[in-house]
């Protein structure tokens, strides 16, 4: 018997998510186990950044159905938002407090420790005078750090991002694929949304493509830019549906 | 097709109830001892007002049971939305058919009567209602919100009328409380006016059932629109080369381009 | 969920703090206001005082509405609503919090307001209780109402302009009761049992009511 997508850690079936009666999902199905981290990639207005949201609960599925970490949508959303973390391509930030203030309203409502703050902080080289720096004054890629902080603090089951890869230095790149992979190593699941997705075979991840609304899974058909050669990458700063 | 035949005779009838009552209000009944042939506005006046709060009445009611999850279908939207337009063309129409009456009778177009101010709340109310849902926003969360701004609206009528009533006794007596009683309504008078409710209230039925149909084809066209979708979305990706190269081809736009170079020498 | 209503209430007043929108925007502009009205009255000392109560609740409830749609707004900015929604906050911790940020914003607002009013006006408040507790119920319905509505009219730009269409006509009720209180607090007969000050505390005990239980139903998409 099937256990109806429970035993998955995320699980897509016809999915379609529509968005004032445009279906930027469209019947996408996805099977997803625990400790995967996935690469998601696709060209423009695909539907990642509307897939991700539908992951973490944002964003409502209206046709088929899905299972995240055992919770079945739709009708589950709001208890998936306690085991899932976004960040997306707004950063969720309150620009006219400080890097420290944004942080410390994420703890005070999660309810952590003070020092798990400040070692999060430290790992994002958030520490030191910066974190008294107003958000609105910082950089796309402080901001993006900041944004992935408040994730580390949550420490999610279910990472999702959406092109986290843009505006963050190399630095900040090898950091978050260092976090990824030990977190799903731990037995998190991840799903990265980004166009940088031949640097999956570094971080052992596996690809999906997302083609006009439905999942292809990469392996099966490899994704070649119909006109460009294959060497070719999209922009990482393209704009996403 | 039945709802179809069924909507034709309401209609119909609805139609031939208001020309009874035109022809009633207008030349069978005599015109009123005090006020003359202004009173048969009378005939118009009060059926409409109650129309327009019967039509709130149903909205907030169909509001209710979209927003109670066991009974949430997507016809009690579609039914808010119909007689709730309804009800602000109603509503309108008190307002004026009231003003076209108090000028006359008062000596001016508007008075701070209870019942006027509460109607005119009402009216701008429901205006803000039919505005909200014009907030491009997904169905099930347009019906949801205007519901709630349908209900909050319910419930703050009482209020308003409450407060003005007792606003305007502080100043002065009722005024158009007394104006429909003041005289007595003679039996064919009174005939007239309950013609008057019928025919009306068979109108709203009317109109209210042909703007939820409407609604309901507009919702029916956006599914049919998913399903069109498929095709259009699985052409996403394609680069058209030859289309492109016709349009960098094309020589609109050199010749323009030389006239700026022409301009600028 | 009272200490995350407190976290989000600190984090909204903290915000002000640093942006102080209320205090250089909002403020100056009510006494604009009350400038204008001075003019439009033509500074005819008995109509102002007569009408003083009515403009002060006017100019509150329009500046309001500014106070009201940068509460929203600062949800709405970078997608923080949703940032709200994945930390697993309480619908209601949002409300009673973002409820009590406002709140204190609006107590300045009318504090400013009412001393503009003494001095340019010439008023006078007479039963300075009446006048205190109808202020601080009326404004807890008014802030209750328009963050409903605010929430209900987020989502996208156009929703901010008929924020007032919304509000406005809903308010009525709070209006007329409120200016009523100040009216009988400065004849001096009124005491904190006046009749109308029932009225402001109905309108705001049902708006409490209902804009705890809705707040969150507005915000689900």
């Amino acid at each position: 018997m099937d256990l109806g997508g429970e035993s998955d850690a995320i699980r897509f079936e016809s999915v379609s998510v529509l968005l004032g009666g445009f279906p930027a999902l469209l019947n996408a199905s996805l099977r997803v186990s625990h400790g995967e981290l996935i690469y998601l990639r696709g060209p423009n207005g695909a539907g990642k950044t509307t897939l991700l949201r539908t992951l973490a609960g944002l964003t409502k599925v209206s046709r088929g159905h899905a299972w995240v970490s055992g919770l079945a949508l739709p009708g589950a959303e709001r208890a998936l938002r306690d085991v899932v973390g976004l960040v997306g391509s707004k950063s969720h930030l309150y620009e006219d407090l400080t890097v420290h203030e944004n942080l410390e309203f994420v703890r005070s409502i999660l309810g952590l420790s003070h020092d798990r703050t400040a070692a999060s902080q430290e790992v994002f080289g958030l520490a030191g005078r910066l974190q008294r720096q107003r958000v609105s004054s910082l950089s796309a890629g402080q901001k993006k750090r900041v944004a992935l902080c408040a994730l580390l603090m949550k420490n999610p089951r279910i990472w999702l991002l959406d092109e986290p890869h843009s505006s963050l230095d190399q630095q900040g790149r090898r950091l978050l694929d260092d976090i990824l992979v030990q977190a799903t190593s731990r037995g998190a699941v991840a799903v990265v949304a980004s166009h940088e997705s031949h640097m999956a075979g570094d971080v052992g991840a596996r690809v999906l493509e997302l083609v006009a609304g439905k999942v292809v899974d990469a392996e099966r058909r490899p994704y070649l830019p119909p006109f460009n050669t294959a060497s070719a990458t999209e922009s990482p700063g393209g704009a996403v549906s | 097709m039945s709802t179809r035949v069924v909507r034709r005779i309401i209609g119909l009838t609805g139609l031939l109830l208001v020309v009874a009552t035109v022809v009633m209000g207008l030349f069978v009944t005599p015109p009123d001892a005090v006020q003359g042939n202004l009173a048969r506005l009378l005939y118009v006046h009060p059926p409409i007002a109650w129309v327009a709060y019967l039509a709130y009445g149903v909205t907030s009611v169909a509001s209710a049971l979209y927003l109670w999850r066991p009974t949430r279908a997507r016809r009690w939207d579609q039914l808010a939305v119909a007689s709730a337009e309804v009800g602000v063309v109603f509503t309108g129409l008190t307002l004026i058919t009231g003003s076209i009456w108090g000028r006359p009778a008062w000596g001016v177009w508007w008075t701070w009567d209870a019942r006027l101010t509460t109607t005119a709340i009402l009216f701008v109310l429901y205006l803000g209602y039919l505005a909200l849902r014009r907030i491009p926003m997904s169905r099930e969360t347009r019906g949801k919100r205007s519901a709630i701004a349908a209900l909050i609206a319910f419930v703050d009528v009482p209020i308003v009328h409450e407060s003005v009533v007792w606003w305007r006794t502080l100043h002065q007596g009722a005024t158009v409380a007394t104006l429909g009683t003041s005289s007595k309504i003679h039996g064919i008078m009174a005939w007239t006016l309950l013609l008057g409710f019928i025919a009306f209230t068979v109108v709203y039925l009317w109109m209210t059932m042909l703007r939820f149909q409407v609604e309901r084809m507009a919702e029916q066209l956006e599914d049919q629109e998913f399903s069109n979708w498929e095709l259009e979305r699985a052409k996403e990706g394609e680069i058209r080369s030859e289309a492109i190269g016709e349009l960098l081809n094309d020589g609109t736009n050199g010749r323009d381009n030389t006239l700026i170079e022409d301009k600028v020498r | 969920m009272i200490s995350q209503a407190l976290a989000v209430a600190k984090k909204d007043i903290l915000i002000e703090y640093r942006a102080k929108v209320a205090l250089n925007q909002v403020i100056p502009f009510a006494l604009a206001v009350l400038l204008l009205f001075g003019f439009a009255l033509d500074t005819q000392a008995k109509v102002l005082v007569e009408v003083a109560p009515g403009i002060f609740w006017v100019v509150v409830l329009f500046s309001s509405l500014y106070l009201i749609s940068r509460s929203m707004r600062l949800e709405r900015d970078n997608g923080a609503i949703d940032g709200l929604a994945l930390l697993g906050i309480d619908p209601l911790a949002i409300f009673f919090g973002k409820l009590l940020a406002l709140f204190v914003a609006m107590s300045l607002l009318e504090i400013a307001v009412a001393v503009g009013i003494l001095v340019l006006f010439s008023a006078n408040l007479g039963s300075l209780a009446l006048l205190a507790v109808s202020a601080v119920v009326a404004t807890l319905g008014i802030c209750s109402v328009g963050l409903v509505y605010g929430a209900l009219a987020s989502g996208e730009r156009v929703g901010e302009s008929l924020l007032p269409l919304l509000v406005l006509p809903l308010l009525a009720p709070v209006l007329i009761a409120a200016t009523k209180c100040w009216s009988d607090a400065s004849a001096s007969h009124g005491g904190i049992y006046d009749p109308w000050l029932k009225l402001v505390v109905l309108f705001s005990v049902v708006f409490l009511v209902v804009g705890a239980v809705s707040f969150g139903a507005a915000l689900e998409d």
